[in-house]
């Protein structure tokens, strides 16, 4: 299910993407464009997906360059799995440690119900959920003022 | 110490004897051409060095927008690091030898070389490029890593159909924590290092500065240039018109007896004359 980069790396043009690459660490965030961000209200909620422990030795060995494409990955899962147009992700980040897909419901419920029905993918342990009281502009506005490039 | 001194084609069919004034001028001469194009060669190391880094950046940059191809990335990451150290140690090549060479070639001219010591010193003093490369040479010579991190950034655009474009922007970044302390690196510059230093942007502006040096060295070589390309130009003639072009490509030859009769030195001439330097281009 999950490519080892078999594939380029595609991406709708509804979101903008951030990459630092460097000796010890790698970071990838992909979030959604500002002009089809602002307009959209509901409550954020962030699902983290820390690596498994293979996967985890695997990203080591391959130097951490797959893992913006199993972020894309799991990206279209989620979308695939909640299949409801009322939930948008608008943020994703990933680094050494986890995965994380931020996404924007009417109401968390939809996300949480949804998510039951998906398998956790094998190169994640399981998953945490966090609700953030934020709009979702200032959510992803307050992540990617931490990045530090 | 008897010796000979003569003139030869390449394959030593033709000869032509020269006096020992004649041998001391040719040699003079062409010790003098010999620097000057080492200037102009070592200017260009610098710049093709620089092509390089473009280039690596460039393929670099357009492998992580797909990040399909993970193996080239693996092969040009290093390839990149190997352009930036060559880069830095041919700066040094030049910069450590300009002033030798210029100074060998007017050794009556002391004020010219301090002319040249001058610009270098206050390029060094207003330029934070260029006192950065200067530093980096000890850093790369030593840990031969000269490429800490890299940015890839991608933004949506409309287009003039307002259908959305993505463009990136890709750049190779120097850290300072990665640096490391005063013992590897100039604790003067280090103190004024910023947390990254764009390395393109870096060398962009060091090349403004060896621009600089390479133009005026090159200034203050001129008559040199024309008076030692004269002087060897008129006994290739000279050569060729008893021989004939096909004999065009001409040595110096010095035999003596002390040294068994065999060829104690021998220089080529035509070649500084068939060669343009790098001034001379337009």
């Amino acid at each position: 299910m999950m490519s080892d980069a078999s594939a380029p790396l595609v991406l709708s043009t509804d979101y903008e993407t951030h990459d630092v690459i460097s000796i010890h660490y790698r970071h990838f965030s992909v979030w959604l464009r500002d002009d089809l961000l602002a307009p959209l209200s509901g409550v954020v909620t962030e699902i983290e997906f820390p690596w498994s422990e293979s996967a985890m030795q695997n990203n080591f060995q391959h130097h951490l360059d797959n893992i913006a494409q199993h972020a894309l990955d799991t990206m279209a899962l989620i979308d695939n799995t909640l299949r409801t147009e009322n939930c948008k992700i608008i943020y994703c980040e990933v680094n050494k440690y986890a995965c994380a897909v931020s996404l924007l419901a009417p109401l968390p419920q939809l996300v949480y119900q949804g998510m039951q029905s998906m398998p956790c993918p094998s190169i994640f342990s399981l998953p945490t959920m966090t609700n953030h009281e934020v709009s979702a502009s200032h959510f992803v506005k307050e992540r990617r003022s931490k990045l530090s490039f | 110490m008897d010796s000979e001194f003569y003139l030869s084609s390449n394959n030593n069919e033709k000869t032509l004897a020269l006096t020992e004034e004649q041998f001391r001028e040719l040699k003079r001469a062409r010790k003098r051409l010999s620097l000057i194009h080492a200037v102009s060669y070592k200017y260009k190391l610098v710049l093709s060095n620089y092509q390089l880094v473009e280039e690596n950046m460039a393929q670099l940059g357009e492998l992580y927008t797909s990040q399909h191809n993970i193996s080239d990335i693996e092969r040009i990451r290093p390839q990149l690091n190997a352009s930036i150290n060559n880069y830095v140690l041919s700066a040094r090549i030049f910069t450590s030898q300009l002033k030798r060479h210029v100074q060998s070639c007017l050794p009556l001219e002391r004020e010219l070389v301090t002319q040249l010591s001058d610009q270098m010193d206050k390029l060094y003093k207003n330029s934070f490029a260029y006192r950065f490369v200067d530093s980096m040479y000890d850093y790369v010579t030593y840990y031969g890593l000269s490429v800490h991190a890299f940015r890839c950034r991608s933004f949506v655009r409309l287009d003039e159909q307002e259908q959305p474009v993505r463009e990136y922007d890709f750049r190779a970044y120097i850290e300072r924590e990665y640096i490391g302390g005063p013992a590897d690196f100039r604790a003067s510059v280090l103190t004024e290092t910023p947390d990254r230093v764009d390395v393109l942007a870096l060398l962009a502006e060091f090349n403004k500065s060896l621009e600089i040096l390479h133009n005026q060295a090159m200034s203050m070589l001129t008559a040199v240039l024309t008076k030692s390309r004269t002087s060897v130009a008129e006994f290739v003639n000279v050569f060729i018109g008893q021989f004939g072009n096909q004999h065009a490509n001409v040595f110096v030859i010095h035999k003596t007896r002390a040294f068994g009769d065999k060829v104690y030195e021998s220089f080529p001439l035509s070649v500084y004359l068939d060669n343009e330097l790098l001034a001379e281009q337009v």
